[in-house]
């Protein structure tokens, strides 16, 4: 193909591309997403309250450390889990798969370290309250003895 | 689930992102998080060029190993066995990717090892991890532009501000080094920029030199020349290496979209500058766990250049990727390629229609 075919079709594709992300659906971003009948839990002393985005942020990987340098853990319901439907809607913004995509390119990347994943609520739980750094995301209400652990999103 | 490793009884999961994408294993929680997880593809082809061949293929396979020593400081390893006709045995492993990393803030990191260089979307994102990748074939500008590998130092910030502002520095061996020595004193350097403005788009640009002494390709560049090369005629002489790259990703839960642009410049002293360049674009629709997709992509070496000799590549393509699940999914693509390379005076060319089957597969 001659060089101006060339770069004829290279700009046609970009154009195309352009057109595309125009009229594409947002995937979600972590400005309006609801956790109605979802409790957060941290086990980050000194942290009562989070912003949703904050919360989002963390939950995605997007911060390494918690402002007193003890490390974040994610924790996830695992693919098997009837959570997880419900946590990568809420929470992501994205389908099931969608999230498995999302978090295992992003820890091959080397740019997270890899969530933990239980397959119940009360296993995530329980891993939160003896885990110094964790976070997750669970159905509300949460047990007595985690109730000190439940951060409030404002 | 209990494993004992150099003697001590550590409670871990082996299998965490399986479990996270749905493979067998034991959901149980983790105090030490040690985790191994491999990655491999195989694939079919039918070539039809200038003779017909048909063959089934094994890839890379790859080892891939993340642990954490304490809250700030982790480690990552990549260790893939791939074919080779040169070795005795048929395969030749090679220790791709082994960093720590220490956490400064949240955002900020400083990582020391072999990494893959973050110099444009497709090394930083997918590299060797072939289901990740959205269609076959890296692009062309891995075989002669992209310097695969630093073994070096880098700063790294992400997720910065609401535009989610990264970026990465680094110093290190690069092009005509090895994992164990440079020619010279200059290192490589480069800087890299991203935002994520949005939830799956990545815009980028990077910028990278190096000095190479002997305009010996080494162990991190993964660099050919054009065909018909001989080792012994190829320029030995010292050679500036800049390569400036920009990228638009869009990987969303119904469209993805790729473009990549790679600025190369060479210069000698004999031939002065030489401007390459090498643009990939690709588009998919993901209609569940079908992902039909196309892709275009060109690479060019101007006639005065030393390091991969003059040489014009183009492909275009259309396939279908199967997603069995996000670690195994089946591509079948039909191309059409087209190569010209200039050697003795005289222009070179080749090409033909490919159709090709890759299965990859994490575990």
């Amino acid at each position: 193909m001659p060089a101006i075919g060339r770069r004829m079709v290279s700009r046609g594709w970009a154009l195309l591309a352009f057109a595309v992300l125009a009229v594409s659906p947002r995937s979600g971003g972590a400005q309006a997403r609801g956790f109605e009948g979802l409790a957060v839990l941290a086990n980050a002393p000194g942290i009562e309250t989070l912003s949703r985005v904050e919360v989002i942020q963390l939950m995605r990987g997007e911060r390494a450390l918690w402002g007193g340098g003890i490390a974040v853990t994610v924790v996830l319901p695992s693919a098997r889990s009837p959570l997880i439907e419900r946590v990568a809607r809420d929470v992501f913004g994205l389908s099931k798969t969608g999230l498995q995509r999302y978090w295992l390119s992003l820890v091959f990347q080397g740019r997270a370290t890899p969530p933990a994943q239980f397959e119940s609520a009360e296993e995530m739980v329980a891993f939160v309250r003896r885990t110094p750094g964790a976070i997750a995301v669970v159905p509300a209400p949460v047990p007595e003895a985690a109730q000190s652990l439940v951060i409030r999103v404002r | 689930m209990r494993t004992r490793l150099n003697g001590r009884v550590i409670p871990h999961v082996l299998v965490g992102l399986s479990l996270l994408a749905g493979l067998p294993g034991r959901a149980v929680g983790q105090e030490r998080q040690i985790q191994v997880n491999g990655y491999g593809h195989q694939e079919y082809s039918v070539l039809d060029g200038a003779e017909r061949d048909a063959f089934f293929s094994i890839g890379e396979h790859s080892l891939f190993v993340t642990g954490k020593a304490n809250d700030r400081l982790s480690f990552l390893g990549e260790y893939v066995i791939r074919f080779t006709g040169t070795s005795s045995t048929g395969y030749l492993p090679s220790i791709e990717r082994s960093l720590i990393r220490y956490s400064v803030t949240p955002n900020h990191a400083v990582i020391a090892g072999k990494v893959h260089t973050p110099v444009n979307y497709w090394n930083d994102v997918y590299h060797h991890g072939r289901v990740f990748f959205p269609v076959i074939d890296r692009p062309y500008a891995f075989s002669h532009f992209v310097p695969l590998h630093t073994l070096g130092v880098q700063w790294q910030g992400q997720n910065l501000g609401s535009a989610r502002v990264g970026y990465d520095v680094m110093l290190g061996n690069g092009i005509d080094g090895t994992d164990v020595k440079k020619e010279g004193v200059s290192p490589a350097a480069m800087v890299a920029v991203h935002a994520k403005p949005i939830d799956g788009m990545r815009i980028g640009a990077s910028y990278y030199r190096d000095y190479l002494e002997k305009n010996a390709y080494g162990a991190h560049a993964g660099h050919t020349t054009a065909p018909e090369i001989p080792v012994s005629e190829r320029y030995t002489g010292d050679l500036d290496f800049t390569l400036f790259s920009v990228s638009l990703a869009w990987f969303g839960e119904r469209v993805e979209f790729l473009h990549e642009h790679t600025f190369n410049n060479t210069r000698t002293d004999s031939l002065g500058l030489a401007r390459n360049h090498a643009d990939f674009t690709y588009l998919g629709v993901r209609l569940g766990s079908v992902v039909p997709y196309a892709l275009n992509e060109h690479l060019r070496s101007a006639d005065n250049d030393l390091h991969v000799y003059p040489l014009a590549k183009l492909k275009m393509a259309v396939g279908v990727r199967l997603e069995a699940s996000p670690l195994v999914n089946l591509k079948v693509q039909v191309e059409r390629q087209r190569e010209t390379h200039w050697h003795d005076g005289a222009a070179h060319r080749s090409g033909g229609t490919a159709l090709r089957m890759q299965l990859a597969y994490g575990f």
